[in-house]
């Protein structure tokens, strides 16, 4: 049977303990549509999709890519809520951002910005889903575990795409796995996801338990802004 | 994904809906499939460990003046079922508690019990998905259908038929001399009954064919007898067999087959984050499962 897909990254636990992830809420700017870049797709931002910030103030879906060529590869957090969202013209939580919700300009006026909530990623574990069936050197419980310490990027496969909530979808894309030391792509894999034996390791979907490493707000950074020079 | 907050429902904010789409809940472990095809009990230590002794063969003739024949006992292999832990929280934040006007829309602790007890039937099944997996394997070495399971004294038995069958009359009356003629822990014929059938769902029709009929099933031969009748044989369609159509196993009448061990059964808790005044409902249950006995089934690899 197919394994099955929840949704985006999932907060698993708080590398240093604690119950409950912090939160925080920053704004969306006046007119902004995600993409998922590679296939373009309009989507939504959706509860589970990474975000990165922007110097701007606001934040946005984090572009795919190898998580050094520019600072929007670098996720700064994972969507967890929308408490603030301009719908019928008035403000109330909301699910999910319909992309391209016009409130003002840019983050003006600051009453009616969209505001979402998201986890930073920095000291958190997470759980994500594979995009694609591992093939024949990825395909049992002992090949998923060895992939412990590799990095990976994300990729996005837009689900729901013709409903009026199309989602990023955003998975690990299995086939960047490498241990490489010069690559030091989005993710790193810590293991397998807490569903453990209880799926389809031949089949796509399957879970695995990731540390963000390409991230904004590293703690060893000292500079100002968000690149990297 | 993570955390319920207000937003994540927002639509259940106000009265406005007419239903609340989602799955069942509660009396979910009365749902379970598991239960009738594994045995189930419980266990008060973090491991317990079945041993198998086997003796002492046939008794021998005595001459007129000779010693008796010396019987002996050998040990066989030792079974240990080690107690896991399983579990699941939602975290909901005190507005969304406050504000959600369905309680259909969070049930927390419903929710919980579903994903708990889902998962139990989902561990458990894996003994069915992987029985001719050799990776893996019970106390003999060897996986849960065999045909070397290893016999303490020395020799092998099967717990397979020969040959794999399609339900049916036919299967059953070889499958029933197969089980008649299974041979105990010494190596001698033992026999066993037969005592339940399980199955993948796709087989339901032809089962309820070959067993509930008084006459044979088959067509043109209606007036003949069904000897599988007699056996009272019951039905176990498991829904979460779900890697095969074709292959079924029979379950007999020998003890400590199919095990189902709770180390502690499922149970909730409720704690507050309080500067987050953040809701947590938690659930865990500690169990184990496999097989002692190999004989208490007779597996159809179709």
């Amino acid at each position: 049977m197919a394994n099955t897909h929840r949704y985006g990254f999932r907060f698993l636990r708080n590398l240093w303990g604690g119950d409950v992830p912090e939160v925080e809420v920053l704004p969306i700017a006046s007119g902004y549509q995600p993409n998922t870049g590679t296939p373009n797709t309009d989507v939504n931002l959706n509860i589970g999709d990474p975000v990165t910030k922007l110097e701007t103030g606001a934040v946005q879906l984090c572009t795919i890519g190898s998580g050094d060529a520019t600072t929007t590869e670098r996720v700064y957090g994972i969507v967890v809520g929308f408490p603030q969202v301009l719908i019928s013209g008035a403000i109330r939580p909301n699910a999910f951002y319909p992309g391209g919700t016009v409130y003002g300009s840019g983050l003006a006026p600051y009453t009616l910005q969209t505001k979402v909530a998201v986890i930073p990623v920095v000291g958190r574990e997470f759980e994500v889903d594979t995009q694609l069936a591992g093939g024949a050197s990825l395909n049992t419980y002992e090949e998923w575990q060895a992939a412990v310490g590799s990095v990976a990027t994300f990729v996005y496969s837009p689900i729901n795409t013709t409903s009026s909530n199309p989602k990023a979808n955003p998975l690990i894309d299995e086939t960047s796995l490498t241990d490489a030391t010069a690559s030091s792509l989005q993710l790193r894999v810590n293991g397998i996801g807490r569903i453990d034996d209880k799926q389809d390791f031949t089949l796509a979907n399957v879970a695995l338990r990731v540390v963000f490493n390409a991230v904004q707000e590293s703690p060893i950074r000292t500079a100002g802004g968000f690149d990297e020079s | 994904m993570s955390e319920i907050f207000t937003s994540t429902a927002a639509l259940a904010l106000q009265e406005t809906l007419r239903t609340i789409q989602t799955d069942e809940h509660g009396s979910e472990g009365s749902k379970a499939v598991f239960p009738h095809y594994l045995m189930v009990k419980s266990m008060a230590d973090n491991y317990v460990e079945d041993y198998e002794i086997a003796g002492t063969g046939l008794a021998g003739e005595k001459p007129e003046g000779e010693a008796m024949p010396l019987g002996g006992i050998v040990e066989g292999p030792l079974t240990r079922y080690n107690a896991r832990t399983y579990g699941q929280r939602i975290i909901v934040s005190e507005e969304a508690m406050e504000d959600m006007k369905y309680d259909k829309v969070i049930q927390a602790a419903k929710r919980n019990g579903r994903s708990l007890w889902k998962l139990a039937d989902f561990d458990a099944v894996l003994i069915l998905v992987r029985a001719t997996n050799a990776s893996f394997v019970g106390g003999d070495g060897l996986p849960l259908a065999s045909a070397s399971h290893a016999l303490p004294g020395g020799g092998t038995y099967t717990n397979m038929m020969v040959t794999p069958m399609s339900p049916s009359k036919a299967a059953m009356y070889i499958a029933r001399a197969q089980l008649r003629q299974q041979v105990g822990h010494d190596g001698l014929i033992d026999g066993y009954e037969m005592k339940k059938v399980v199955f993948p769902v796709q087989q339901e029709g032809v089962w309820d064919e070959v067993l509930d009929s008084a006459k044979d099933p088959t067509p043109g031969a209606f007036n003949a007898v069904n000897s599988i009748y007699k056996e009272k044989v019951e039905k176990v369609p498991v829904k979460y067999w779900n890697n095969t159509t074709t292959n079924w196993l029979l379950q007999t009448d020998a003890e400590n087959g199919l095990m189902w061990f709770w180390r502690r059964k499922p149970k909730s808790n409720t704690w507050v984050t309080e500067d987050k005044t953040m809701m947590n409902y938690g659930i865990t249950a500690r169990w184990t499962r496999g097989w002692t006995n190999p004989r208490a089934i007779l597996f159809s690899d179709a």
